[in-house]
């Protein structure tokens, strides 16, 4: 038996490493996606008033905080027993989707947009942001462009890009003033233009990249999302729906709160990641995924005119469920087009200005539960308080753990087709690393010197030699 | 026109690890300073690709950073950039200075000329507050960093 470590694994949102046994002939048995980083904001929760868990659990993830905000906000109105002014809904999901825009712009344009533009198999010290202003200046500039509109949407609400307030529980600590909507506003049709730009770029290279989309996570799994009651796709609210791989619902207009008793959740002694799992199935048969893709194949429609007409053409090209996590990409394209028409459907209410933004209250409940989309798919918190409000247990499932069992197929997947006997091929250590970066994962982007490290990926023996080895 | 026009003095660090949030602090002192009326003082925990249009804009760009080179604590150095190696890493989502300046020439057409100010650091464990000899130090940092742009001034009068 032998086994191939990539440690770290570069250009995603945190610490892990990859590891893939071989057995006596060279031929991959297994592959594990090992998350190395151990956070514990769980414990650190514990004593704390209620009232502070959304700044609090903010500062798991410097990417998507806006997701941790609205997720804990949700749990302490649960706590709380409260419903949120009609307008608060609004501006929450205004900071959201612009969050959503920054952090699938931060994935397509600044972390994967080398590997398709300049191709898997480039020289890897090329192969990066720089590379791509290098070699496609509009493709780069329509990047910074993008995630600096959704940056400054949060930093315009809620004061600063990252770890932003105004979220709290009750609703948004103030109204928003014309000045600030009308600043927005302005922005969206150069914002606009640019995804329209790239989505373009991407349809017409997609061709390119058939050999990635047959291999990359391709197999048929259960989808999961919040959805409207009308079909439409629900970010920072909706009931739950879940399909299998053909479209068969499972569950639909299902209150998301209760997911303990739809999921499972289990740990393997190989990773600080949980996986989750849905219950019926068991593990690890139950395995599904959440995120842009699972979004995109479980909405009927988006909502927004363009960003469905956009989807039918995907659905055309693609099928109505397709599988290959490859289309993550496209996938958050289309969000981004339709995050941007829906800020400004948002921001153009007649009553976005309200002034009665906040309900007030204390604990009414000993337990609460938020759930809500980010930008890597369904986020879930849950909390226990005691009588005085200071929280006696927490308890989150986030995105990346729900699609911890397929980024672990996935990189099996993709190390079979390319690993065969004791010596690395480039293509696979390209691949494997690219295979994993679909999905995005958000491992805790509170440390940020991903990027900067070396990738090291070794063969070892049964006796601990190395066999063969590869550097960056 | 003050002196401190179209200048863009960038102090980037992580403000809960005790003196790396030194570049932060620096910024914050800087913005409420009128030797520097004129100027944008931006703070942010690291540089970033969207920081390169800004740059872009600039005639002269000051970093503020902490740095863990060898040294006493709260020494305050500058360096004009452009004479230091880049490091050669690959970034994703932050980005070194050099780096940043390639990528505002790449993108936007112009970089400004840039100096590093770095001070060096006692203590980058978790904490909101800078080690004694940083603390003692931040002055003599906010003096180098008016000086560095009176320097250019003059120079470039």
């Amino acid at each position: 038996m032998s086994e191939i470590i990539i440690d770290p694994v570069t250009r995603i949102e945190g610490h892990s490493r990859i590891s893939i046994q071989l057995d006596d002939h060279g031929e991959v048995v297994d592959a594990h996606f090992h998350v190395t980083q151990f956070r514990g904001f769980e414990r650190i929760s514990q004593g704390r008033p209620f009232h502070e868990m959304p700044s609090l659990m903010a500062r798991i993830c410097g990417i998507c905080p806006v997701s941790h905000l609205i997720a804990s906000a949700k749990a302490c109105e649960e706590v709380m027993a409260v419903s949120i002014p009609p307008v608060a809904v609004r501006l929450r999901r205004v900071m959201n989707l612009a969050q959503i825009v920054q952090s699938h712009s931060l994935s397509f344009f600044h972390l994967s947009s080398p590997d398709l533009l300049l191709g898997f198999d480039a020289d890897p010290s090329g192969r990066n942001f720089l590379g791509v202003a290098e070699a496609a200046p509009q493709l780069a500039l329509d990047g910074v462009a993008v995630r600096k509109f959704g940056q400054q949407i949060i930093e315009r609400l809620g004061g600063k890009r990252i770890h932003p307030g105004w979220i709290v529980p009750g609703g948004v600590s103030h109204p928003l003033r014309a000045e600030q909507r009308d600043e927005i506003l302005a922005a969206i049709p150069d914002a606009l233009e640019r995804i329209r730009r790239t989505l373009s770029w991407y349809k017409a290279n997609v061709a390119r990249w058939a050999d990635e989309a047959a291999a990359f996570a391709n197999f048929p799994t259960l989808y999961m999302g919040l959805v409207h009651e009308n079909g439409n796709i629900g970010y920072s609210d909706g009931d739950l729906r879940v399909i299998d791989g053909a479209g068969k619902l499972l569950a639909d207009h299902r209150d998301p709160k209760p997911y303990w008793e739809y999921l499972g959740e289990s740990v393997e002694p190989w990773s600080y990641l949980k996986s989750t799992y849905w219950k019926d199935l068991g593990y690890p048969g139950g395995l599904y995924r959440v995120g842009p893709l699972a979004r995109l194949n479980v909405i009927d429609q988006f909502g927004t005119a363009e960003a469905d007409d956009e989807l039918n053409q995907y659905r055309e090209r693609l099928g109505r469920y397709p599988s290959s996590s490859f289309y993550y990409h496209h996938a958050r394209l289309l969000e981004i087009l339709d995050a941007i028409t829906s800020i400004k459907e948002n921001l153009s209410h007649p009553e976005i200005l309200d002034d009665r933004v906040r309900a007030v209250a204390e604990p009414n409940r000993s337990e609460g539960v938020g759930v809500s989309e980010a930008p890597r798919g369904t986020l879930m918190h849950h909390y226990r308080v005691d009588a005085n409000g200071s929280v006696e247990w927490a308890n989150l499932v986030i995105a990346t753990g729900h699609n911890n069992l397929a980024m672990n197929k996935g990189v099996l997947e993709v190390a079979r087709k390319y690993v065969h006997g004791t010596q690395i091929p480039e293509p696979m250590l390209n691949r494997v690393e690219a295979v994993i970066r679909c999905f995005d994962p958000c491992l805790s982007c509170s440390t940020h010197a991903i990027g900067e490290m070396p990738l090291t990926l070794q063969l070892i023996g049964a006796d601990g030699q190395v066999l063969d080895e590869l550097a960056r | 026109m003050s002196l401190a026009d179209d200048v863009l003095v960038i102090g980037y660090g992580n403000p809960l690890r005790s003196d790396d949030g030194a570049g932060w602090r620096a910024a914050e002192m800087l913005s409420e300073d009128p030797r520097t009326a004129g100027a944008v003082v931006l703070a942010c925990h690291q540089l970033t690709p969207e920081l390169a249009e800004d740059i872009s804009r600039a005639r002269l760009l000051v970093l503020i950073d902490a740095s863990e080179e060898p040294g006493t604590a709260g020494t305050v150095s500058s360096c004009p950039l452009g004479q230091q190696p880049s490091s050669g890493a690959v970034f994703s989502h932050h980005v070194d200075p050099a780096r940043l300046l390639q990528l505002a020439s790449e993108l936007y057409g112009q970089s400004p000329p840039a100096v590093q100010v770095s001070i060096r650091v006692a203590d980058l464990g978790p904490g909101t507050d800078l080690s004694a000899p940083v603390e003692a130090a931040m002055p003599a940092l906010i003096d180098t960093v008016i000086d560095v742009i009176n320097q250019y001034d003059h120079a470039s009068a």
